[in-house]
């Protein structure tokens, strides 16, 4: 995660000496059911009493998502593997301390998006290749 | 005294004559005694010894006797002479009382026999001091004095009977006058044969005092023969003693070192000639020290001064030493005090030349250290294709299975690069930048079996040196796979942390059975004193490695009991290796992190010491910090787009 530089044949630290098992203590299901990529996290405000008896991983993501972030996001900004990342955010709903959002309900009410959205992604997606 | 080679088998020798056998029993004696002990005299004899007393005892007892006899001889000369005196009063009387006078010829008369037999068939008489005294003399036994004595008391017999017949006639007897001339003629006769006698005592006195002394002489001679004789044998047998304790030193492709309390040689046996190509008498009055290689001579220095504060104790020790053509041996030394035996009054070093084994042990070392690399480049390899897999699964089954593989390779990384370590090559990964210090031990913890059975908690915000993080990593991996196998699986393992004195200190407790003093004992020597590479330490690879690594690095850890049971091990990390994470580190709040969710309060182990007390005085932890604050998760946030990950 941070700190070591580089040892002789380039490797970073935390890719060689971080497993990530030890992050969930060996464990890959999470507590919680609907936990897919695109799931947004919330952090309950007002506990951050309780986030001194968390884990490290625990405290990034309850800093992280202060604003609204998708379990896909949170893996990729704190390196965590998405297994991991959805072990641990399972964990903290369970104990009240994130709020999950599940967009596919949003995506219901909406019935379909709106094409002039689609077409906008798919100008932008374009642009990009 | 001789001591036979086995006073045992001696003793129980069937053909042994009764006599030998009470001299086996002073043969069992005799090791007691330290001088006689070291000269043993040789078995062929044994006899000597005997013999030498007997003719002591003969020559006392002849003198004792020869002595008191020729005492006895001077007795009878006196009374021999008084008897003639004795004579004349007889007669004298004897003249005087036929004239009509008083006087006592009877007396004297019974005092000339009984002189007469006394001095014939022994007897007792009158001491001639006249003091009234008797004394006792012998009976005459030479032949010729015999004769005189007997003539003696005829004489005496006729003396006195004539006497009484001159008594009896008197005056007026026909034959007076002739009886009287009878008398005088037999006290002449007395007095001729009276003086013979003592002339052949005298003779016989003198004759006999001539032979004791030549005797005399003859013992004497005899004696110093045989004190001068034993006295060879005692010599001949020490120098051929001293000859083979020479030989065996000479000869000996140990060295044998004594150096005076102060470090120099005082003594050194040839073969360091052949050992070091230096000759003994130029090495004697230098020091020991001078020979050393130069990254040993701490090393010696310590060993020597503390054997010199313990008279009686042994110390071992290895070192290189310098041949006289520069090259360095390996050697290695067992020496011991015996500043208290005034026949040495130094430490005595046995000095075994050892580089060939050194070269050998070099050569594993190499072999273990290239297999180990080759492994270790290939776990590094496994690693990283798990690594990639693991990053695109969701699949909760295949991650862990996953998780399973990664926890292998893991373990076998770990047990690759303790096996580069106890190859005793100098060579590890070292990293660029310090590490967290908590992210070392986590590290350690992912090392470990079971690893979801370890707490960590309570790590303060430090950083270590990327020089020593891997082997600190692998130090605690170890100890804590240590405390894991030797407790209950139900229980945990706990690692926290603290500042302590002079650096920080990391400690291990587990909720095991413990260990005995014993046990503790001789693994906190093994860890303070890792041996030389030992293949056949594999068995206790875990304590080698950590004692190498700690040794590497100026870490001391040590094991000790829980109060509550169990074993806690606590690593002291020097101040040289650790760094700052934040601008006041050291004292930085410890952040509970690791595996657990939420971490019960931690059971610090008793210790008084003050670091751990200051723990109390630490700031709160910082609740109300924002997260992203702290050094590692900023250095997350902008790794966050690093397009690589």
């Amino acid at each position: 995660m941070s700190g070591g530089g580089t040892d002789e044949g380039g490797r970073s630290w935390s890719r060689h000496y971080r497993r990530p098992y030890t992050v969930t203590g060996g464990r890959t299901r999470p507590a919680h059911d609907d936990l897919e990529l695109e799931t947004l996290v919330q952090t309950v405000t007002g506990i951050d009493e309780q986030l001194a008896g968390l884990g490290r991983e625990q405290r990034s993501i309850a800093a992280l998502c202060r604003e609204v972030v998708s379990i896909a996001e949170i893996s990729a900004r704190l390196e965590l593997l998405l297994g991991v990342t959805r072990v641990i955010v399972g964990d903290m709903a369970l104990q009240g301390v994130v709020l999950l959002h599940r967009p596919q309900a949003a995506v219901a009410d909406a019935d379909i998006p709106p094409v002039e959205l689609l077409e906008r992604v798919l100008h932008g997606l374009k642009n990009i290749s | 005294m001789p001591r036979s080679p086995s006073a045992e088998v001696g003793a129980t020798s069937a053909t042994q004559r009764p006599a030998a056998g009470g001299r086996s029993g002073i043969g069992r004696l005799v090791p007691r005694l330290p001088i006689l002990g070291d000269l043993r005299l040789d078995r062929r004899f044994g006899w000597v010894i005997p013999v030498f007393i007997v003719l002591v005892a003969a020559i006392v007892g002849y003198n004792a006797r020869a002595t008191s006899q020729e005492r006895g001889s001077a007795l009878v000369v006196n009374i021999a002479a008084r008897q003639r005196a004795l004579v004349e009063r007889h007669t004298k009387d004897v003249l005087l009382v036929v004239d009509g006078f008083q006087a006592d010829p009877e007396g004297s008369g019974t005092a000339l026999h009984q002189e007469a037999n006394a001095l014939l068939d022994g007897g007792t008489v009158i001491a001639p001091q006249g003091n009234d005294s008797f004394v006792k003399i012998p009976a005459a036994r030479d032949w010729k004095i015999r004769r005189k004595l007997e003539q003696n008391r005829r004489l005496i017999d006729e003396l006195t009977s004539t006497g009484d017949r001159l008594l009896k006639g008197g005056r007026r007897d026909p034959q007076y006058t002739a009886k009287v001339t009878r008398l005088r003629v037999l006290t002449a006769q007395l007095s001729s044969v009276s003086n013979d006698a003592v002339g052949e005592i005298t003779k016989h006195t003198e004759a006999s005092l001539s032979r004791l002394v030549r005797i005399e002489i003859a013992l004497g001679l005899l004696g110093a023969l045989a004190a001068l004789a034993m006295g060879l044998l005692l010599r001949r047998a020490g120098a051929e003693q001293a000859a083979q304790f020479r030989s065996l030193v000479n000869n000996s492709s140990d060295l044998i070192t004594v150096l005076a309390p102060d470090g120099t040689i005082a003594y050194q046996s040839p073969s360091v000639e052949r050992m070091l190509g230096r000759r003994s008498d130029d090495l004697v009055g230098t020091a020991l020290t001078d020979l050393v290689h130069p990254d040993d001579q701490h090393q010696v220095t310590v060993s020597l001064t503390k054997l010199v504060e313990a008279p009686g104790a042994t110390a071992n020790f290895a070192c290189r030493l310098q041949h006289e053509d520069g090259s360095w041996r390996h050697v290695e030394s067992i020496c011991t005090n015996l500043a208290d035996d005034p026949r040495v009054h130094g430490l005595v070093l046995n000095i075994r030349d050892v580089t060939e084994q050194a070269a050998l042990r070099q050569s594993i070392g190499d072999l273990l250290h290239n297999l180990a690399r080759r492994s270790q480049g290939l776990v590094d390899r496994q690693l990283e294709l798990i690594d990639e897999l693991e990053r695109d699964e969701v699949d909760p089954d295949r991650l862990d299975e996953l998780f399973r593989m990664d926890h292998l390779a893991t373990r076998m990384r770990r047990n690759v690069e303790n096996l580069i370590v106890l190859s005793g090559v100098e060579q590890r990964r070292r990293w660029s930048e310090s590490v967290p210090l908590r992210d070392v031990v986590e590290a350690a913890v992912a090392e470990v079996e079971e690893y979801s059975r370890v707490q960590v908690g309570g790590i303060h915000d430090l950083t270590l040196s990327g020089q020593a993080a891997s082997d600190v990593a692998h130090l605690v991996a170890e100890l804590v796979e240590n405390a894991t196998s030797f407790s209950s699986p139900t229980t945990r393992v706990e690692v926290s942390g603290g500042p302590a004195g002079n650096g920080y200190v990391l400690e291990i407790e587990d909720h095991g059975i413990g260990m005995s003093d014993a046990e503790l004992a001789e693994a906190n020597n093994r860890l303070a004193a890792p041996l030389a590479a030992d293949i056949a330490v594999s068995r206790m690879m875990g304590f080698h490695v950590v004692g190498r690594l700690a040794a590497r690095h100026g870490i001391r850890v040590q094991l000790r009991h829980c109060w509550f049971g169990g074993v806690a091990a606590l690593v002291l990390l020097p101040p040289a290796l650790l760094g700052s994470a934040g601008e006041r580190p050291a004292m930085a709040p410890p952040v509970p992190a690791g595996v657990m969710a939420s971490p019960e309060p931690l059971l610090l182990a008793e210790t008084t010491e003050s670091g751990w007390q200051q723990r109390a005085h630490l700031p709160p932890p910082r609740h109300a910090a924002p997260a992203p604050s702290r050094g590692g998760d900023t250095d997350a946030a902008a790794e966050a787009g690093d397009p690589v990950e």
